[in-house]
C-alpha cells in the first residue's frame, strides 16, 4: 500500500459518520451510477465529480435522467448499482447524517399553501434548527424581497414569488450541498437577477451548486461545469470557468 | 454551522401543530370526516329500527363503521396535504421515526374528534347510557391508535401513487379488520344495559395487543416505506 492509500485509509477511520454533520461536505464523487425503474435504465452508469465552489450544470433532453440524478444525490433515493461519496463517506452510511445538509429546490415549491410565507419558513427552520429562526427568516424574506408578502398564504402568491419562497426555504438551514431543478422557471427578470445572485454567493462561500436548467440565458455566464446527460449517461462534460451561453449551447448540441 | 440534533418529540409536535394549523385554515379534514360520520349514525338509526326504535345493539357496530370509513377518507386528504412537501420534510435533520409519530399524532386528534361528535348523537338516537365511561374511552383509543398507526404507514407509503384512494382502503381495511371486530365488540358490550364488562375485557385486550404490535412494526417499516423501497 502506497503512503498516499495508507493516509486515505487513516483519514476514513477518523472521520466517522457521526462527524459528517459537522464538517463541510467540499466534494461529491458519483461512480457507475445505475438507477432502474421497472427493469428500464433511467441511469445507465454514470460517474463524475461535484465540488465545492463550483457550480455545475446538468442539461438533457426529457427523460434523460436529469432529475433521477438529482434525486440521489439528495439521498431520497438509492442507486439501482454503484456508489456516491459524500467527501469519502458511501451515501448508504451516511444518509441519515446528510439530512439538513442538503437543500433541493424542485419544480413544487414544497411549501404549504394554507400557511403564510413566514410561517411556512419558521416551520422548516425550527425543524432544522436554525439558530434564531425568527430573525433568520426575517433576514431572508427581505434579502428574496419577500417582505411584503411574508403574511400572505402561499397558495396566494405569484409563481414567481412562490419560487423565491422555496428559495429562502432551501438557503435558510444554509446546506453545503444545493441542487436546484429548473430554479428559472416562470421567474421575472428580477427574480433571475435575484437568484443568480443567491448562486454566485453559495458557491463563493464553498458550497456545492448543482442546477439542472435548459434556460441558458439564464445561466450563462453562472457555471464552471457542464454535465449533458443523454439516454442515462453523461454525453458531454466539460469543465470552463464561467460558461459563456454559446459554448453551452455548442456544448450541449454536440453532445446529442 | 453546527447544529444540534432536533429532539424527536418536539419535532414529532412540531409537525402536528403545523398540521393542525393547515386544518384550521381549510377545516376539510375535519368537515368531510364530521359530515359523513353524523350521516352514518343518523342514517342508521332508521334503518336498524325495531317498532319504530333504533335497536341498542347495533350501536357499537355503527361507531366503529364510522371510525373505519371516515378515518379512510380523512387519511386520504391528510397525506394528500403533503404529497408536494413530502421531499422537503425527508430532507430535514428530523427521525423519520418522528416525523411517522407526527402523523399519528394528528390523525389520532382527527379521529378522536370524529368520535367525540358522534358519541353523544349516538347515544341519543339509540337511547345509550354510559355504565362505564373509561372502560369506553379506552376503547376508542387503543381502537383509533391501530387505525391510524397503520393508516398512517399506508397513507404515506402511498402519497405518490395515482391510484392512492382505492389503495388505500384494499390495503388498511384487511389489517384493520382485527380492530374494528374487537372495537365493535367491546363497544357494544359496553353500551348494553346493562353494560357487560367481563365480555369486553379480552377485546379490549386484543386491541392493546394489536396496538403493541402494530406500532412497534410501523415504526420499523416507516423509513424503507418513504424511501419508495
Amino acid at each position: 500500500m502506497t503512503a498516499e492509500r495508507m493516509e486515505g485509509a487513516e483519514r476514513r477511520r477518523d472521520v466517522g459518520p457521526a462527524e459528517l454533520t459537522a464538517r463541510e461536505i467540499s466534494v461529491v464523487e458519483v461512480r457507475s451510477v445505475r438507477k432502474v425503474f421497472a427493469r428500464r435504465p433511467a441511469l445507465a452508469g454514470v460517474s463524475f465529480t461535484l465540488r465545492g465552489g463550483r457550480v455545475t450544470l446538468m442539461m438533457g433532453p426529457n427523460g434523460a435522467g436529469k432529475s433521477t440524478l438529482l434525486s440521489i444525490l439528495s439521498t431520497l433515493s438509492r442507486p439501482t448499482e454503484g456508489e456516491v461519496l459524500y467527501g469519502e463517506h458511501n451515501h448508504a452510511h451516511v444518509e441519515r447524517h446528510l439530512r439538513g445538509r442538503i437543500g433541493l429546490l424542485s419544480h413544487e415549491s414544497m411549501l404549504y399553501r394554507r400557511m403564510t410565507c413566514r410561517e411556512n419558513l419558521l416551520f422548516f427552520a425550527r425543524l432544522h434548527r436554525v439558530p434564531e429562526p425568527v430573525r433568520a427568516v426575517d433576514r431572508w424574506l427581505a434579502r428574496l424581497k419577500l417582505d411584503g408578502e411574508a403574511e400572505r398564504p402561499v397558495g396566494e402568491l405569484s409563481r414567481g414569488q412562490v419560487q423565491r419562497a422555496a428559495l429562502a426555504r432551501v438557503l435558510l438551514p444554509g446546506p453545503d450541498l444545493l441542487l436546484l431543478d429548473e430554479p428559472f422557471t416562470g421567474l421575472d427578470r428580477e427574480a433571475v437577477e435575484l437568484l443568480r445572485a443567491e448562486i454566485v454567493e453559495a458557491s463563493g462561500s464553498g458550497r456545492i451548486v448543482a442546477v439542472v436548467s435548459h434556460d441558458v440565458d439564464a445561466v450563462g455566464g453562472l457555471c464552471d461545469h457542464l454535465l449533458v446527460l443523454r439516454r442515462g449517461r453523461v454525453g458531454v462534460e466539460h469543465e470552463e470557468p464561467g460558461l459563456p451561453r454559446g459554448r453551452i449551447q455548442e456544448l450541449y448540441h454536440a453532445a446529442l | 454551522m453546527q447544529r444540534s440534533e432536533p429532539g424527536f418529540l418536539g419535532s414529532a409536535l412540531r409537525i402536528v401543530a403545523k398540521d393542525l394549523l393547515v386544518e384550521w385554515r381549510s377545516r376539510a379534514i375535519v368537515y368531510t370526516m364530521g359530515f359523513f360520520a353524523v350521516l352514518v349514525v343518523v342514517v342508521f338509526s332508521f334503518a336498524f329500527a325495531r317498532e319504530g326504535q333504533p335497536m341498542h345493539d347495533v350501536a357499537g357496530g355503527i361507531l366503529w363503521v364510522v371510525v373505519a370509513f371516515a378515518g379512510t377518507l380523512g387519511l386520504g386528504r391528510f397525506f394528500e396535504r403533503e404529497r408536494d412537501t413530502r421531499r422537503a420534510l425527508m430532507l430535514a435533520p428530523v427521525s423519520r421515526a418522528a416525523i411517522y409519530l407526527g402523523k399519528v399524532i394528528g390523525m389520532l386528534l382527527f379521529i378522536g374528534a370524529t368520535e367525540a361528535a358522534v358519541l353523544p348523537l349516538l347515544l341519543v338516537l339509540y337511547g345509550l347510557e354510559i355504565g362505564h365511561p373509561g372502560l369506553l374511552v379506552a376503547t376508542l383509543a387503543l381502537g383509533s391508535l391501530g387505525f391510524a398507526a397503520v393508516g398512517s404507514l399506508f397513507g404515506a407509503g402511498l402519497m405518490q401513487s395515482r391510484s392512492r384512494d382505492v389503495l388505500l382502503g384494499l390495503l388498511l381495511f384487511p389489517i384493520v379488520t382485527p380492530v374494528i371486530i374487537a372495537g365493535a365488540k367491546a363497544s357494544a358490550a359496553l353500551l348494553a344495559a346493562p353494560p357487560d364488562v367481563a365480555a369486553a375485557l379480552p377485546w379490549i385486550k386484543l386491541l392493546a395487543v394489536f396496538d403493541v404490535v402494530f406500532v412497534a412494526l410501523s415504526f420499523w417499516a416507516f423509513e424503507p416505506l418513504c424511501r419508495g423501497e
